[in-house]
């Protein structure tokens, strides 16, 4: 749905913001576009919207180049800037509508409009004005303009930003809603780790303008896991470390900072061995009479991968 | 004795001769005094006679157009050179002067007299444009420069009447529905923005 | 399309960027004035022709400084309540934004040249000049309104800020107002009379003055036009040029 090729962009002050960016995005995908602030975030999500035009390099979106198509492509995306202002004398609905004429060239779509509104919770609130809505449901009015043209694809910039947790949850659950009921792909960039975690399938991490890491959420938790990795609560943590420090197969056994205990084996073996290696080690503990509380394996958080990415990234330079 | 008759005859005649002479200078001196006097009150019979020949009045009403005609002549025995002539207005109603520029384009410019010969005359005319309405006096005056000494003449009187058909109720009653008619449409609009 | 965008700029002209209040704001002012005009004494010395004039002189400044104010900060303040990025991502051309942006400030114009009617009409009353001064102010005012709006509106879409493009925009009136108002001054040196030559407001106030207080006919005035219409036509040139340049503040 969204590949750029060797993309570049280097302001008129010289400064290098995206460099030699490759990116692949998938129909339906949520990509979660990542990277500490002035990383080449916004620069980015412009260059892909069509507000900036790259230095070098190819940008396709939905099959269509964007320096040649540039009017097709605004038809088909829609966008919530990181800064959105809004047309405060305006009510809800007559936003929405604004917008709406703007792209559909005055032909009116009411019963659609309506239909966001509900969407996105603001159908109560669709005649006041804009100027007295909070920062939550400006962002939700927001996606609803984003939506407006109908776009096979929307981008979020920094869509969370500023918001309660509840405000954070809602918009979580109202993009996973417009993903998985008009399978739209979502583009978004943020540094809310948590909210990346929870909606993306995909993400990608930059770093001073540069692509460090690319790929789906299990691929990234494989690659910077050091090994196969579960984590158990018993009740004799203590005994059950001296116990398995003597099983061969097992790499690593060690105390984790909550005082679990953490097994690391080697990775990329197939999943009946650690099937079998997690029965071996459950018969351990029956037989040495310890109680287990938990087990699970453990999956390396967004936060994790990122900067344990960002570390490598830097040790290799 | 020939010879002192011979003396007092010359010495007599000296005598005479200075007598005339003095007697005719104190004529010219007193009707120098004379002329002076007269010229200190702002008058004619002055050195430089300065008249306004045409229009001898001025009633009328805006917008009048017209031609001052100004007569100055040397009512002197000598040539004098390097003088101007020029207007001043005063508004009698008003107590006040106003600038020239105000009666005409070119009327606030002084005219140039290169110089008159004893008892020559010339006629200066001045463009007038008058659009205020009120009871003036024009004055015609001429400065030599090289004596600063200004001449004025009589002054001419100007009545311009107003022919306004100014409607102070209708325009007292236009400012005042105008603006508590378009608060009454700024209130109708803001109300309806409120209710919905 | 471009109904709708008209219509917002103009309802946003109004209720955001205070129009109505400016609109409200200049009647009052005639209203003062006129007033003043016809109590004080000093007023009875002019001839109702030139107060007549003087109406509209002050019809078309406060005209245009409203609309210079409204226009110098239609861009400029979309860029800074953070809206220009929804408006470009539309499929909306740069021209099309720059030209509804440019009615809606011109259609607050003319409700104030409309509202002015009245009290030109209550002036004139008596003369067999109300029709012409309504015309003329009309005529004029609209050639010099197209202008400065274009101008103004121009001048948002360069600078950054709304207080450099409001400040700047007033300084082109001043600028272009001053000749006129230093006739007397001017017409004494060559240079002087080059200007008001060249002056759009001053040939203006010249073609006023010859109709209403010279009485002479319209059509013989016509030679004051050419001034107004070579104002008009860089202004809308520079308009132009400078709609090409919409952007988000930032990008070069």
């Amino acid at each position: 749905m969204i590949r750029t090729k060797d993309v570049n962009k280097i302001y008129k002050n010289g400064f290098h913001a995206v460099n030699n960016l490759n990116l692949k995005v998938g129909y339906s995908d949520i990509f979660g576009f990542l990277g500490p602030n002035g990383a080449g975030k916004t620069t980015t999500i412009r260059m892909l919207d069509g507000l900036l035009t790259p230095s070098s390099g190819e940008i396709k979106i939905g099959g269509w180049d964007i320096q040649e198509n540039p009017l097709e492509i605004k038809r088909m995306i829609g966008v919530v800037p990181e800064s959105h202002g809004y047309y405060s004398w305006m009510t809800a609905r007559e936003y929405l509508e604004y917008f709406s004429d703007l792209f559909r060239n005055g032909e009116k779509q009411d019963d659609y409009i309506q239909e966001l509104l509900e969407n996105v919770g603001l159908s109560d609130r669709q005649d006041s004005l804009i100027s007295q809505f909070s920062r939550g449901m400006k962002q939700r009015l927001g996606i609803a303009k984003a939506l407006v043209n109908q776009p096979k694809i929307i981008f979020l910039d920094e869509p969370t930003l500023g918001l309660d947790p509840n405000g954070q949850r809602e918009i979580q659950q109202l993009l996973k809603s417009i993903n998985q009921e008009k399978r739209i792909t979502i583009f978004i960039t943020s540094h809310q780790l948590k909210d990346i975690e929870v909606l993306c399938n995909k993400v990608c991490i930059v770093k001073a303008g540069e692509l460090i890491e690319q790929g789906s959420i299990p691929q990234l938790q494989e690659k910077y896991m050091p090994g196969y990795t579960i984590e158990m609560q018993t009740s004799a943590n203590l005994n059950l470390l001296h116990i398995l420090q003597g099983i061969p197969k097992i790499e690593r056994v060690f105390l984790g900072e909550e005082g679990q205990i953490v097994i690391v084996m080697e990775k990329g073996r197939e999943e009946n061995f650690y099937t079998k290696m997690k029965h071996d080690i459950i018969a351990q503990c029956m037989s040495a009479g310890i109680d287990i509380e938990t087990i699970r394996k453990k999956k390396l958080s967004m936060e994790d991968i990122f900067f344990r990415a960002t570390r490598e990234e830097n040790q290799e330079k | 004795m020939r010879k002192l008759l011979y003396i007092f005859s010359v010495m007599s005649i000296c005598l005479l001769s200075t007598q005339v002479v003095i007697a005719a200078d104190t004529t010219q001196k007193i009707d120098q005094t004379i002329t002076t006097a007269t010229t200190n009150q702002p008058k004619s019979d002055s050195e430089i006679q300065v008249e306004i020949i045409s229009p001898k009045k001025i009633d009328s009403s805006p917008v009048y157009d017209g031609t001052i005609d100004i007569k100055v002549k040397n009512n002197t025995h000598q040539t004098i050179s390097n003088m101007g002539c020029y207007l001043t207005i005063v508004d009698v109603g008003r107590n006040q002067t106003y600038p020239v520029d105000e009666f005409g384009e070119n009327a606030y410019q002084t005219r140039t007299i290169e110089k008159l010969i004893p008892e020559e005359a010339v006629t200066i005319q001045i463009p007038v444009h008058i659009l205020y309405v009120g009871q003036f006096r024009f004055t015609a005056s001429v400065i030599a420069y090289d004596t600063n000494q200004i001449y004025t003449g009589a002054a001419l009187p100007v009545t311009i009447t107003a022919v306004s058909n100014l409607q102070k109720q209708v325009v007292i009653g236009t400012s005042v529905v105008m603006p508590i008619l378009l608060l009454g449409i700024g209130v109708g609009i803001w109300k309806r923005r409120k209710e919905n | 399309m471009i109904n709708t965008m008209i219509k917002k700029e103009f309802r946003e002209c109004l209720f955001e960027s205070k129009g109505l209040w400016m609109v409200f704001s200049t009647a009052v002012l005639l209203s003062i004035l006129s007033i003043v005009v016809v109590n004080i004494k000093e007023g009875s010395v002019l001839a109702q022709t030139d107060i007549l004039q003087y109406a509209m002189k002050a019809i078309f400044f406060l005209t245009f400084i409203v609309s210079l104010v409204l226009g110098a900060s239609s861009f400029v303040s979309e860029r800074e309540e953070n809206t220009m990025e929804s408006l470009l991502l539309t499929p909306v051309s740069k021209e099309m934004l720059t030209f509804s942006k440019y009615v809606g400030v011109l259609l607050i114009g003319c409700a104030i040249l409309a509202i002015s009617m009245p009290y030109l009409v209550a002036i004139g009353l008596g003369t067999q000049f109300v029709g012409t001064s309504v015309i003329l102010t009309l005529f004029i005012g609209g050639i010099l309104e197209l202008s400065f709006v274009a101008i103004a509106v121009a001048f948002s879409i360069l600078f950054q800020s709304s207080k450099a493009s409001i400040l700047t925009s007033i300084l082109v009136l001043i600028l272009v107002f001053m000749p006129g108002m230093m006739s007397g001054l001017l017409k004494q040196s060559v240079i002087g009379r080059i200007l008001l030559r060249m002056d759009p407001i001053a040939n203006a106030f010249d073609m006023m003055k010859a109709v209403l207080s010279d009485q002479l006919p319209i059509h013989e005035q016509l030679v004051h036009l050419p001034s107004l219409v070579i104002f008009l036509i860089i202004a809308f040139i520079f308009l132009c040029w400078a709609g090409g340049k919409v952007s988000l503040k930032g990008e070069k």
